[in-house]
């Protein structure tokens, strides 16, 4: 705008200057060209003389006041008067006039100058309103260009639905957005003159549930236009070019004339699709976390760093015993049993002083009904730009755990007692059962001594007097007794068995054996006892225990193969399923193995007398003995085929030594 | 009693006490035994007590021969009582019983006895464990000095 000024002013330098800047400048016009005009009036002079004395003047009093304006051509003529009258007019170089003609020019001078000076300034006034109207022209010209351009680049640009509507009677539309456009895709194109309200059903609007569509008269545009309504923020839902529903809030309103009639409409729409995810997503967030909060199975709490309760759940509502609002009114120093409170305020402070992350301990709460329950509190601290904001207390009622530990205990005590108890039986039961033995050893021997004794004084003293039958009778009744007592000791030590301390060291299984062998050799001077004896190891047990399974298994594996051809006997170990077996083996006698498990049963015998002597009691001893040690023992034969017995070392019995 | 009791037989059982007696009968050690049915009658009979109030010194056999289950005074009562007197502590007791019970082998010597022997059930043993007792405590053995 300024650079077009200029370039007026210096293409149109002739024109009189209608805007002074300033009134001086006017005036100085005036005094330049009159000083000018005596100049040239002096230069003339010889030539003129005295004639034409105002001629050069009238020019610079013209040209004053087409410059200079009406002011400075008043100027221009006093000046070109008094320069005249003093220069020019005789007598020259003074104020003094000859002649009333010399007077006459004078006032003719200025009376035309005037005239001159009035008619300049007319023309002035007529060529300033020319130029006013002609400028105000241009302004008007531009304005309406760039108001057009700034409009199409608002339609072009703004990130808005926007559709305007013209007047009565059809409100047709006559403008709409770009991005309304671009948006909504074809449906929205082509709707300029169509009438506000219809045009949106081109588009396709729908009612914010997104399914239904409104009728004619609910388009806020339609509303606006129509009914002059303001519609603020109204939830509708459009479909895009894709097809896809979006979410907007639409804002119209009517436009009015100075007299209030309507005369058209502005519709604006905003996508906010993105923003109701968010706030639904936020929604969800909001109600996932409150649903934690609430329906939690411990209680949550908030605490103010002054104690107070800011927020409390369902949970430690009931827990409590206060309703929501009692809670909110109290601190939970009031809800914590007295003696429990030292040691959450230290624990407190040192969350305030951020030497600890949390602390969990269990305390007492007070229930409003004065009772007194366990609870453990883990106790976080919530803060915001490192400045602490409150609390965060997950507490959980403990009453019934302590209930079932107070109940632990006193059933552990109960059983201790109990065991106690029982311990004192038993000790009585073994008592008892000493005593029975004792009676056994004692009282049952007795007797058969007196069967013995006097059977043998019969036959010794009477012997000749008794018929030989009835002396057999009496040497079956000696045997049968002398059976008894040997029957009534092995008894008697398989019951001790049971009741006597294992004494356990580390024993060379190989020593015993060999050492057994050697015993059974002396038994049986008459007979060629070969014992193989392969590898033994050695094992933590009871010696004298261990000693008594070798000898009453190699006696026994003598005792079956002494009617053999080609008695062989060996004792050894294998590994079997990681477990070390001792085996003594025998050619002997064997037995069914149906009999297997009863051979080890208390005087079980699987051979008659006749065959084998024995009470049945040694093996039932060596079952004992094992099983003592943790181990098993089991037999396998077969009739005339011989015997293995076996039994386990477990593993605390320790490695095989090479 | 004419001659000094040379043994004092300490039994309740009367086939042992036969038995007994006819086992040193059959070696001739039967002149001098005294038998005793149960703990008290043998207590009463060393310490001149009860029954035997009328005697003028005490007895002091060459050995008693203990059986261990007694009626009223259980024998290991018995050696206790006997062991723990001046007059009577010197005197040998040998312990013959039926019992093979470790424990009471333990304390019978634990208390003083001199000897332990388990009667054997069959009587030929039996017959030379007595031979065997008469020979030792009546002949071999040296008797303890008489009490003060």
């Amino acid at each position: 705008m300024r650079v077009m000024i200029e370039d007026s002013r210096t293409l149109r330098w002739w024109r009189p200057r209608l805007v002074q800047r300033s009134p001086l400048s006017g005036y100085v016009t005036a005094i330049a060209f009159t000083a000018a005009a005596l100049g040239i009036r002096l230069w003339l002079d010889p030539v003129l003389a005295d004639r034409i004395p105002f001629a050069s003047f009238f020019a610079a009093v013209a040209l004053t006041a087409w410059f200079g304006g009406f002011g400075p051509c008043l100027v221009a003529i006093v000046l070109g008067a008094l320069a005249v009258w003093y220069f020019v007019l005789e007598p020259r170089h003074s104020f003094a006039l000859d002649s009333p003609y010399q007077t006459l020019g004078l006032i003719t001078f200025a009376l035309t100058g005037l005239v001159i000076a009035g008619f300049s300034s007319r023309t002035r006034s007529a060529l300033r309103a020319m130029h006013d109207a002609q400028r105000e022209a241009e302004r008007r010209a531009r304005d309406a260009v760039q108001g057009q351009q700034i409009l199409t680049t608002l339609l072009a640009n703004v990130p808005e639905g926007i559709t305007m509507a013209g007047g009565p009677p059809d409100f047709p539309i006559i403008a709409q957005s770009k991005f309304a456009e671009e948006s909504i895709g074809p449906a929205a194109r082509n709707i300029l003159g169509v009438s506000a309200g219809e045009h949106i059903f081109r588009s396709g609007i729908l009612r914010p549930d997104g399914v239904t569509t409104p009728a004619r008269e609910e388009v806020p545009l339609y509303r606006a236009t129509r009914f002059g309504e303001v519609v603020k923020n109204e939830p509708w839902v459009l479909r895009r070019y894709d097809g896809k529903p979006i979410h907007v809030l639409v804002n119209t309103v009517p436009i009015r004339d100075a007299s209030g009639s309507i005369i058209g409409g502005i519709g604006c729409w905003r996508d906010v699709t993105e923003q109701r995810a968010l706030m639904d997503a936020l929604a969800d967030s909001e109600e996932r976390f409150r649903a934690t909060f609430e329906q939690a199975a411990v209680g949550i709490g908030h605490v103010s760093l002054e104690g107070k309760w800011l927020r409390v759940n369902e949970r430690l509502c009931r827990m409590t015993g206060y309703s929501r609002e009692e809670m909110l009114e109290r601190g939970f120093q009031d809800i914590t049993y007295p003696g429990d409170l030292d040691r959450d305020l230290v624990h407190m402070a040192s969350l305030l002083a951020g030497e600890i992350q949390s602390y969990s301990l269990e305390k007492r709460y007070v229930h409003r009904d004065r009772t007194l329950f366990w609870v453990t509190i883990t106790v976080a601290l919530m803060r915001k730009h490192g400045k602490p904001q409150y609390f965060i207390s997950v507490i959980e009622d403990i009453s019934k755990r302590k209930a079932v530990e107070a109940e632990i205990r006193q059933l552990n005590e109960e059983l201790e007692s109990r065991v106690e108890a029982r311990t004192a039986e038993l000790t009585a039961a073994n008592r008892e059962l000493e005593a029975f033995s004792y009676s056994v050893s004692h009282d049952l021997r007795a007797p058969l001594r007196s069967i013995e004794g006097f059977s043998q004084i019969v036959l010794e003293d009477y012997g000749d007097r008794i018929p030989p039958e009835a002396r057999a009778y009496l040497a079956r009744v000696c045997a049968s007794t002398k059976n008894m007592g040997q029957l009534i000791d092995d008894l008697l030590e398989f019951s001790r068995l049971g009741r006597k301390e294992l004494i356990t060291q580390s024993v060379d299984l190989r020593q015993i054996a060999e050492r057994c062998i050697a015993e059974l050799r002396e038994a049986h001077p008459d007979r060629a006892i070969d014992v193989v004896v392969g590898d033994l190891p050695r094992w933590k047990c009871d010696p004298a225990l261990m000693r008594q399974v070798f000898a009453n298994l190699l006696s026994n594996a003598v005792k079956f193969t002494r009617n053999g051809r080609d008695p062989q006997v060996s004792v050894g170990t294998l590994t079997q399923n990681n477990e070390t077996v001792v085996y003594v083996r025998d050619n002997g006698a064997g037995f069914d193995m149906r009999y297997a498990k009863k051979i080890f049963g208390v005087f079980e015998r699987l051979h008659r007398a006749e065959d084998y002597e024995g009470t049945g009691v040694g093996l039932a001893i060596v079952k004992r003995i094992i099983e003592r040690h943790a181990g098993r023992v089991w037999a396998e034969s077969q009739p005339g085929q011989g015997a293995t017995f076996y039994f386990t070392l477990p593993a605390p019995g320790g490695e095989l030594h090479s | 009693m004419a001659e000094p009791v040379e043994i004092l037989l300490v039994e309740d059982n009367p086939h042992d006490v036969e038995l007994t007696l006819l086992a040193f009968r059959r070696h001739n050690f039967s002149n001098a035994i005294h038998v005793a049915r149960d703990g008290e009658e043998a207590l009463d009979f060393m310490f001149g007590t009860g029954p035997f109030a009328n005697r003028a010194s005490i007895e002091t056999p060459r050995v008693i021969l203990l059986d261990l289950k007694l009626p009223k005074i259980d024998g290991l009562d018995v050696l206790r009582a006997l062991k723990s007197d001046s007059r009577t502590k010197r005197t040998p007791v040998v312990v013959l019983t039926s019992s093979r019970e470790g424990r009471d082998v333990q304390e019978a010597y634990d208390i003083g006895a001199s000897s332990y022997i388990v009667k054997p059930v069959e009587f030929d043993k039996f017959l030379e464990a007595a031979k065997q007792l008469g020979l030792y405590w009546l002949l071999l053995n040296e008797a303890p000095p008489l009490p003060l």
